[in-house]
Order: C-alpha cells, then structure tokens, then sequence
C-alpha cells in the first residue's frame, strides 16, 4: 500500500465524518482559545509528585478530567523530517502537553546532575552505553543493541507517561515518535548490520510481548512523509559530522519503507493524517485538519479504531487504566519480565561487571552507600519514612524513566550485597583481563 | 538399695527443684528467666527489627526508609511472638493440670513415686549368662 492511499483514507474519514445534529454532540479536538470546560472542571491532578493509587481513586474522578482535548496525537516521521518543529506548533496552538522524542540524554543524567558518561571511563565496557552522539561515532560498536534495547525500553515508559499525563490532567498529549513505531530503527540498524541477527529476532519477540501491554493506541497518528534526499538535506544543515556519516541514504530509506508497515498497523487502531512534508507544511492548515477529525467515535464491529478509549464502561475502568499509566509496575512486568536473553550475546551481562559498576557508583559517582533520594549529603532530607508502595524504592511514588535511577535499586550483585560500603572496589578492575 | 545411691530428703528437694519452667528467679539482665510470652516478643521484636534494617541495606537504603509502616509491622510482629509465647506457656500449663488430675483421680497406679529413690540395677536387669553363640548346637 502507498502511502498516498493512506493520506487518501483519513481524508475520507474528514470525507464521512458526522454532520447535522451529531456534530454538536461529537467531542472534537478544537483550538486552546475554543476549549470550553464546564465549570465544575477539576484542578488537574499532580501526578508526578503524588502518583495515583487505589485510596486517590476515591478522591478524584477520571472522567471529569476528560474533554474534547484529551486526546493522544502523535507525530512520525523520517529523520530530518521536521517532526520537532511541528509538534512544538501543534502542542502550543492545541493546548497540548509535548513530550519530545526520548533522548538517551534523558535517562544518563541523574537528579544530582551526575552525567554518567563522565565516569565511563570508570565503568565496565559493557556499562558505557552509547547516546546517540557516541552512536553516530562509531555504529558498530558492541553496544549499539544494547542502546537499541534501552531505547525501546524508555520509549515504553514515555508512552505510559503520556497516558498518565492524559488521564490524570485531562490535557492532550503530543508525542513524538513511539514504541509502536521504534521497529523502523531496529530495522535500518540491521540493513547496515549494526545489531545483528539475534538481538533483531529478540526485539521483535520483546515488542510483540510489551506493545499489547500498553493497551491504548494514540488517537491519531500524523505522519510526515518527506523524501529520503530532503531528510539528507536537512540532517547536512544541521551540521553533525558523524550524524551526516551514519544517517546515509540506505538508513533513511530503509525507515522510510519501514514506516509503511508502522503505519499499516497504526491503521487498524487510530485515525492517520499523513503529509507530504517535502516543503514543510503549514502548522495551522493542519490544525483545521484536526479539528475536522471525528476522535471520539467507536461502535463495535466497525473495526478497532479508538476501540480501546471508548470500551471503559465506568469510573473504576477509568481509575483502573489511569493507575496503570502512572505506577508503570505492572505494565513493565507484564512487558518485559520473564523474556530470556541467554541466546543475545549483545545484550549479555557479566555479573562482575554489575558488580564492579555498582562499586563505582558507591564510591565515585554518589559517593554514597544509598541510592537516589536517600543522600543525605546531596541535600536529600529523610525521605520515603512512610513509603508503602511496591515496584520501586524511590522516594517519590512516580519516575519518568525506569532505567534513569529506578533500575539502580534493583541492581544486586555478589561483591557488593556482602560488602555494603564497597570496600572491595578495585579501579584497576577496567585494566584487567577478564 | 545401695546405701551408696541413696541421698537425702533435702538433696532431692534440690535436685526436683532445680532447672525447671518457671521455678528460676526473674532477671531483667538474663533473657532466659524470663516467662514464655516475654522471650516470644523479645525474639520476634529482635529478628525483626534485624530483618527491616538488613533489607534496607541490602536495597541501599538508610535506617529510616519506610520506617513508619516497618514500626507498626515489627508491632504486630512482636504482638504474636508475646501470644505465640503466652499460648506455649499455657499448653504447659494444661498439660500438668491434667496430668495431675488424673494421677488423684489414679493414685494406686503411681504408688511406685513414693519410693522416691527406686530400685537398684540388679532389680532391673535380667539374669545373664556367659556363652558363646557360635558354640551353640542346634537340633
């Protein structure tokens, strides 16, 4: 299927969608200055510092938050296609949240402001896990999958959090890119055989396991389709040598046609706009594109478009999803728990290595026997005395991204759980042979 | 009886009241004076409070992570170590109870307590006579 039979299917959903007396009971996504809220419109709920758990599904209702705009949009695109700037415009003329596309930057950079990519050279090999500047670099590396792998992972997180932003302040979400979206990576990384075979087997076994655990698809998927030699034109201007080197015509193509299976399977599950974006479009004629979708129709029999978003019968359905979203334990064990890797020789990990890194991180990076939150030195006051929750040891009840500081809770190794002040750390452990 | 076996009323006062549940005097300093409830909290209450801190350790945190729900859960614990204690203490005391009843309701089944120094060995053990089994004949 060409992708102009795609943008020609949502302009027939513009083509069909209701008109007459139902248009005035449609809830669709209209310009921030047109949002009217009923006055009995909640404070949006503060998730990030209070989570949401059973006892705060007694105080606050779900669906009072939900409005014409609590909508989940996403915007996909090549690289260099001009999705960032356009995401920015629709989240600022909608009202919306944007959420950016996640950066490996977003989870190597703690609380303290501790950059872990300064110790790495203090780190076991297998611990320096490439951002996607040192990626450019030197995509061959051993650690390419492991990123890929890490990526996928932070991606999941993010889309739970948009959910979660959705659900808990009622406010529409832009998000750039998503997991369901992330295979055209794994994709272009395999055709120039920077992941090889049975790490690319393993992510697909991972995706299919993890993607149903997310449960809601975005509402409407923009996709901005701007040919391969535009998208090199625009990765050359901004000017990265390394990027110019890697991004090459054949990884643009292959996402490219990936693309097209992404954008089959967002079919049977959203609404589609697609551009062609070879000239960057007009934020606002796009915007009147939105605002003339119907977003909030389902019936059953009639595909599974929105089924998701309009199949939740009552308050507790609500309650029940929405602290889904936010506590991210259960979607994350449902997705990734479980799956084996002994047959991934990118992603293995030897257990002295764990060991050796959690000796740096207690003696060079925290400086601390205690995890993040719990430092007294870095101006952590005596926090989680009540904590009473499960999942994560983290002070506060909600985190953006597992792998940012959550993971290291759960890291345990035999040097270090009979040695809890790291006595035993030894910096030469990097030179030795192992 | 061996008069060499023999000891006075007194020693077997001693020896009857010696080591036994109950019979000690109560120290504060020495644990195991104390009374069955007391030693169940006491235990449960250290392996406990033991347990929380270790798991904080263990999971790299300090002393005082989730100390209010631990407090009131090492509470509920020590609480079932003083019934767990109590109940065992009680077990007991029924068992003598009974025991005793029984032996008033039965006294002419344990006239041989009144002998308190009881038979000499050669009471007890059966004749024996030295032969070699290899050498017996069988017909």
């Amino acid at each position: 299927m060409s992708l102009s039979k795609i943008g020609g299917l949502a302009n027939g959903f513009l083509a069909c969608s209701r008109a007459g007396i139902m248009s005035n009971q449609a809830r669709n996504v209209v310009h921030k200055s047109l949002l009217r809220l009923p006055s009995d419109h909640p404070e949006p709920w503060d998730y990030k510092k209070l989570g949401f758990n059973y006892i705060d599904g007694l105080k606050d209702d779900t669906q009072a938050h939900l409005n014409a705009n609590s909508r989940l949009i996403v915007v996909e695109g090549n690289i260099g296609s001009g999705k960032t700037t356009l995401a920015k415009q629709l989240a600022e003329q909608l009202g919306f949240h944007y959420i950016p596309e996640f950066r490996m930057d977003d989870i190597l950079v703690d609380r303290y402001g501790n950059d872990l990519r300064n110790f790495y050279h203090l780190f076991p090999e297998r611990y320096r896990l490439p951002d996607m500047k040192t990626f450019y670099k030197n995509p061959n590396g051993q650690l390419s999958a492991a990123m890929q792998d890490r990526i996928f992972n932070s991606r999941f997180d993010q889309y739970l959090n948009a959910l979660a932003h959705i659900m808990n302040t009622g406010q529409g979400v832009v998000l750039e890119r998503t997991p369901h979206s992330d295979f055209i990576f794994a994709n272009a990384m395999r055709d120039k055989n920077y992941i090889g075979h049975e790490y690319f087997k393993h992510y697909y076994y991972v995706r299919k396991n993890a993607i149903p655990q997310l449960h809601f698809w975005p509402h409407l998927v923009i996709y901005l389709n701007t040919p391969v030699n535009k998208c090199l034109e625009n990765i050359k201007r901004r000017g990265n040598v390394d990027e110019i080197a890697t991004v090459d015509e054949k990884y643009l193509k292959t996402i490219e046609e990936s693309y097209k299976d992404s954008l089959r399977e967002f079919k049977k599950h959203s609404k589609i706009l697609a551009y062609d974006w070879t000239k960057p479009g007009d934020t606002d004629a796009v915007v009147e594109d939105i605002e003339r979708l119907d977003l909030d129709f389902f019936e059953w029999h009639s595909g599974e478009v929105m089924e998701e978003w309009n199949t939740i019968v009552d308050a507790v359905g609500w309650n029940g999803w929405r602290q889904y979203a936010t506590s991210k334990y259960d979607a994350r064990m449902l997705a990734f728990d479980g799956i084996d890797t002994h047959e991934v020789g990118e992603l293995y990990v030897n257990p002295r290595d764990t060991g050796h890194f959690l000796h740096v991180m207690r003696k060079e990076v925290l400086k601390s026997p205690y995890g993040y939150g719990y430092i007294a030195k870095n101006g952590d006051h005596q926090n989680g005395t009540s904590n009473w929750h499960t999942g994560h040891h983290l002070p506060e009840p909600w985190y953006e991204y597992y792998y940012r500081e959550a993971y290291y809770d759960d890291l345990t190794s035999h040097e270090t759980s009979l040695d809890l002040d790291s006595d035993s750390y030894d910096p030469d452990y990097v030179h030795h042979h192992h | 009886m061996a008069d060499s076996t023999r000891v006075s009323e007194k020693e077997i006062e001693r020896r009857e009241s010696y080591i036994r549940a109950g019979n000690r005097e109560r120290k504060l300093i020495d644990p195991f004076t104390w009374a069955y409830p007391w030693k169940g909290a006491a235990v449960t209450f250290g392996i406990s409070l033991v347990g929380a801190l270790l798991h904080n350790r263990w999971n790299k945190k300090p002393y005082y992570f989730a100390i209010i729900p631990r407090s009131i859960l090492v509470a509920a614990v020590t609480g079932l170590g003083y019934a767990a204690g109590a109940l065992r203490e009680r077990h007991y005391q029924t068992r003598d109870a009974v025991i005793e009843h029984y032996m008033q309701l039965h006294p002419q089944d344990f006239d041989h307590f009144n002998d308190r120094n009881g038979r000499p060995f050669s009471q007890v053990l059966l004749p024996w006579y030295p032969r070699r089994t290899q050498y017996t004949k069988y017909d």
